[in-house]
């Protein structure tokens, strides 16, 4: 990774930005297969609605599979990674087979949720064939012993990512959770944020401050430690006409309210798709572009879309290459021509 | 060849460039069955759309756009002279001073077309040479020509080639300032991908007559739009009708930045709304809220086959990266 970490101030001036790509190769050159399988609202340990309606068994997610891995294979050889999203996810008793299976067949796997299992149901994921794990933890208590015992455990061949959201009531637990996690180096990435309008408990001014302090410890600590790097997806580069501007986390884009790109052209489709319970599949979860049902017929798309969202609020869409669509005139052929920029897509 | 590859594609005529078309399919009553067309085309499931929905509708579009466009409402079928509310519909587009334009076989008689000159700005007339009547249709040509735009598509069959190719040959004698084209036909109007099985003199014929109709006419365009420029790598343009980019298979803009969706929409006989007829990307239905679109669409279609398709703005897509930012930068488009 040859990018050196944005300043907030030059995301600020994001003016002219023209094309957010990858820093990294390595998440460049990855296939997401961003997998709900519940219809729970969002994911934050809040929760409350656990899809009513029967998930796919095993055979079924796998066969679906079949069908997206012989599509992309041929792009992205082993580099495709099926995330299981979802409250629902951690309720799913064939998880461990479905896992399995997609390991056989080559490809990685991450499971992105809330924390809500007993520790034997984690150990048993640290002895399968599990790649990623992202939770959503929300903190309760100040006893975080057992619960970062059980992720250093986990470590060992998971990578790892802890959630946490919390509001001004939860914010003494977070710093004692922090000096935790600061004071020795086990590979776990942790990314923060506040809920702002939850329950009117807004961080205040101090708080907010002291906040902003943890983000970026942690975000300097996610890379000293490669973490950011390690994992399928991360930090995109953004470019204006100028050229580099820096490189920034997907929740860095939204805390600045950088995350508007309607009228550009997305990747998503071509870098990851988005599979809802009922088996809907679009091109991403801003559900802008349907392009076929697991059940019949999936149109995978070749090209990039026109973005007509007003905002790009979820960080895995975030995390997909996006550009400014060049509009040009007959006057300016010639001189495109000439330096070569007719390039076939 | 490198030196000609085509990069670029606008409306010839600045005019055309103003126009936004709504091109409505109210229905597929026909009175003839052509052998290349389809139930779906002509088969009568759909009835008529009722004329308040049509005017809802239209309002809807002009408070959106009659600012800063001309808008053109044109209706298909089916064939939409046997739709009897036509006229009220007309009637009102143009006390809205919209333009109004239909695609008819031509099969009516004079006196329908008496009535119909004073609510209509455009006429697109074909030719179906296994139903249609030569001199009928020559006749109304030359009555409609007088009093309206007129735009006459010969359908080349390629079982009767020598009918539709007689009256091609007329009207390029009798008359010096026709909008004509001579169209190569698909085995299905609803099955975008094969041209009927003609022999090369055929295609070599269509080319032809194509090339005549250039020379001879002196006014090329009397559609709401059509004739369009093409610009090439080498920084060389030509004029080109739709009909030819067919003709020729060069109608395969996949993976290009296409206008369609700001230039014009398309509504089904369904109610529902696209950007254009190659049914890409649904924008909405007749009768429900929705976004009209505000950004052109990247074609995923390997064929454009609609005339009104093919007569809409397009432009190669570019692709940035990292070391060519500064190239585009200094060209000035970005």
């Amino acid at each position: 990774m040859s990018g050196n970490i944005g300043k907030m101030e030059d995301l600020k001036v994001y003016h002219k930005t023209i094309l957010i790509d990858h820093t990294s190769e390595k998440h460049r050159n990855k296939f997401i297969v961003n997998w709900k399988l519940d219809d729970s609202l969002n994911f934050a340990p809040k929760a409350e609605s656990i899809d009513s309606a029967a998930p796919l068994n095993a055979e079924d997610i796998i066969n679906y599979s079949d069908k997206i891995i012989s599509h992309y294979q041929k792009i992205y050889g082993s580099n495709i990674v099926f995330v299981f999203k979802g409250v629902g996810v951690m309720l799913y008793k064939d998880l461990d087979i479905v896992i399995k299976a997609l390991k056989e067949r080559n490809c990685k796997t991450a499971i992105d949720s809330v924390f809500l299992r007993k520790a034997y149901f984690y150990e048993q994921l640290n002895k399968g064939n599990l790649d990623y794990l992202s939770l959503y933890y929300k903190l309760s208590n100040n006893d975080f012993k057992p619960f970062l015992a059980m992720l250093q455990n986990l470590r060992q061949s998971i990578h790892i990512r802890l959630n946490i959201n919390i509001s001004s009531i939860e914010f003494d637990l977070l710093k004692v959770l922090m000096d935790e996690i600061m004071a020795n180096d086990d590979q776990v990435s942790v990314s923060l944020s506040h809920d702002g309008n939850r329950d009117k408990n807004e961080l205040n001014d101090l708080q907010l401050s002291l906040f902003h302090e943890m983000k970026e410890s942690l975000i300097k600590r996610d890379q000293r430690l490669n973490l950011t790097e390690n994992w399928y997806c991360g930090l995109m580069r953004c470019y204006n006409t100028e050229g580099q501007i820096g490189d920034y986390l997907p929740e860095e884009y939204v805390r600045e309210e950088k995350n508007h790109w309607k009228g550009w052209l997305c990747w998503a489709g071509l870098e990851q798709i988005f599979i809802t319970h009922n088996g809907n599949v679009f091109r991403s979860s801003c559900c802008q572009d349907w392009i076929g049902n697991l059940h019949d017929y999936i149109e995978f798309p070749t090209l990039p879309v026109f973005c007509n969202k007003e905002s790009c609020y979820m960080y895995w869409n975030i995390t997909v290459k996006k550009q400014y669509p060049v509009y040009f005139q007959p006057k300016d052929i010639v001189s495109l021509a000439r330096i070569g920029l007719f390039q076939p897509l | 060849m490198i030196d000609n590859k085509s990069v670029y594609i606008d409306h010839a005529l600045e005019i055309h460039k103003n126009i936004y078309t709504v091109n409505w399919n109210i229905g597929n009553q026909c009175n003839y069955r052509c052998s290349y067309c389809s139930d779906l085309l002509n088969g009568g499931s759909a009835k008529w759309t009722e004329p308040e929905i049509i005017n809802g509708f239209a309002d809807r579009i002009i408070a959106q756009y009659s600012k800063n466009k001309d808008i053109v409402f044109e209706f298909t079928g089916g064939e939409v002279t046997l739709y009897k509310e036509l006229y009220n519909v007309l009637k009102y587009l143009k006390e809205r001073n919209c333009y109004t334009s239909i695609l008819t076989n031509g099969s009516p008689k004079l006196d329908y077309w008496k009535k119909m000159k004073d609510v209509l700005d455009y006429v697109t007339l074909s030719f179906h040479a296994e139903h249609a009547n030569a001199e009928l249709f020559y006749s109304n040509v030359e009555y409609l020509h007088k009093h309206l735009n007129v735009h006459v598509n010969v359908m080349m069959h390629n079982k009767l080639f020598d009918i539709s190719r007689s009256l091609g040959e007329k009207m390029l004698d009798g008359f010096n300032d026709l909008s004509l084209s001579f169209q190569p036909l698909l085995q299905s109007l609803t099955n975008e991908k094969i041209l009927l099985d003609y022999t090369e003199e055929q295609m070599e014929m269509i080319k032809e007559l194509d090339t005549a109709r250039v020379r001879k006419m002196e006014i090329k365009e009397q559609r709401y739009k059509g004739e369009m420029r093409e610009y090439f790598i080498d920084g060389r343009s030509n004029d080109i009708s739709p009909e030819r980019f067919i003709a020729e298979r060069r109608n395969n803009w996949k993976g290009w930045f296409c206008w369609a969706g700001l230039e014009q929409i398309v509504i089904t006989q369904e109610r529902q709304v696209y950007r254009a007829w190659c049914l890409q990307d649904q924008v909405g239905e007749v009768g429900k809220e929705f976004d009209l679109p505000t950004n052109p669409v990247v074609c995923t279609k390997s064929k454009c086959h609609c005339n009104l398709d093919i007569a809409t703005k397009k432009q190669c897509n570019l692709i940035i990266t990292p070391d060519n930012i500064k190239d585009f930068s200094e060209v000035g488009v970005i």
